[in-house]
């Protein structure tokens, strides 16, 4: 009982590589998450949507990988959207204060046109 | 307001739940503390924030216990529902918190975690016992019994 997993799976649309994540974010899954976001990113990737709407929960080390995402690709003039909607996570994003330093999208096609 | 399901009588209990210290169990952790507030009547959105700071008090308590359980306490004490993390445990004679030669027993719980805490639950707190344990501690709010 209680443990989990996390669901991830990438795909390129309009130039950019779409990371559909579902789940749950925690110190357990967050290390999967970081290996599959370096390997893109060190993969070569410079522009990445990270879709969180199927993620039913998150807490700070997931935001940390996030972070830690967003500060490589800023390091080589990459950008890093999120996609979320009003549930666990925003709600995480806005207590911390990070939806002001993530660009926060409701769709992947809106992060993409953006 | 309070959730459906409010109970009729003052609440009251204790409830303990010790795990393995093992990052896969921290989801169980979250769960049962869920459950909990569930069962008092709080209601989801608060249900969802108890989640979230019993998940970031558990990851604490997990990154330095060594082999020992993690023990998460909750008791039902009239309006509120407290809740206590065992996060570190002191060595036999080990120096009173604050000490410098312990600074680094802090670090597993973290300032990101312990203040995402504080903006959920005002009463947030680390405590320290005189033998050097450690708790992470807050307290929810529970709907007046109808």
């Amino acid at each position: 009982m209680g443990r989990i997993d996390l669901s991830i799976a990438s795909r390129t649309e309009g130039g950019w590589s779409v990371i559909d994540v579902g789940g749950e974010i925690d110190v357990f899954t967050a290390p999967k998450l970081r290996e599959h976001l370096v390997g893109l990113i060190e993969g070569g990737s410079r522009r990445l949507v990270v879709d969180l709407l199927d993620v039913s929960f998150m807490d700070s080390t997931g935001l940390g990988v996030l972070i830690g995402a967003l500060r490589r690709l800023r390091e080589t003039g990459g950008e890093l959207v999120l996609v979320c909607g009003e549930g666990a996570v925003m709600r995480v994003l806005t207590i911390t204060g990070l939806d002001q330093l993530f660009p926060v999208r409701s769709s992947v096609a809106e992060a993409i046109s953006a | 307001m309070a959730a459906e399901g409010v109970p009729d009588r003052e609440p009251e209990g204790t409830f303990v739940l010790e795990l393995p210290d093992d990052p896969a169990f921290v989801a169980t952790a979250r769960l049962f503390a869920g459950a909990l507030a569930r069962h008092f009547g709080c209601q989801e959105d608060t249900v969802q924030d108890v989640k979230l700071a019993v998940s970031e008090a558990c990851t604490a308590a997990v990154a330095d216990r060594g082999t020992a359980p993690v023990r998460l306490e909750a008791a039902a004490e009239g309006a509120v529902l407290r809740f206590d993390v065992c996060c570190l445990e002191g060595p036999p004679g080990r120096p009173a918190a604050g000490d410098a030669r312990t600074a680094h027993l802090e670090r597993p719980i973290g300032p990101t975690g312990v203040q995402l805490i504080g903006a959920l639950f005002a009463d947030a707190a680390t405590v320290h016992d005189p033998d050097g344990t450690a708790h992470i501690t807050f307290s929810v709010p529970l709907p007046e019994p109808r």
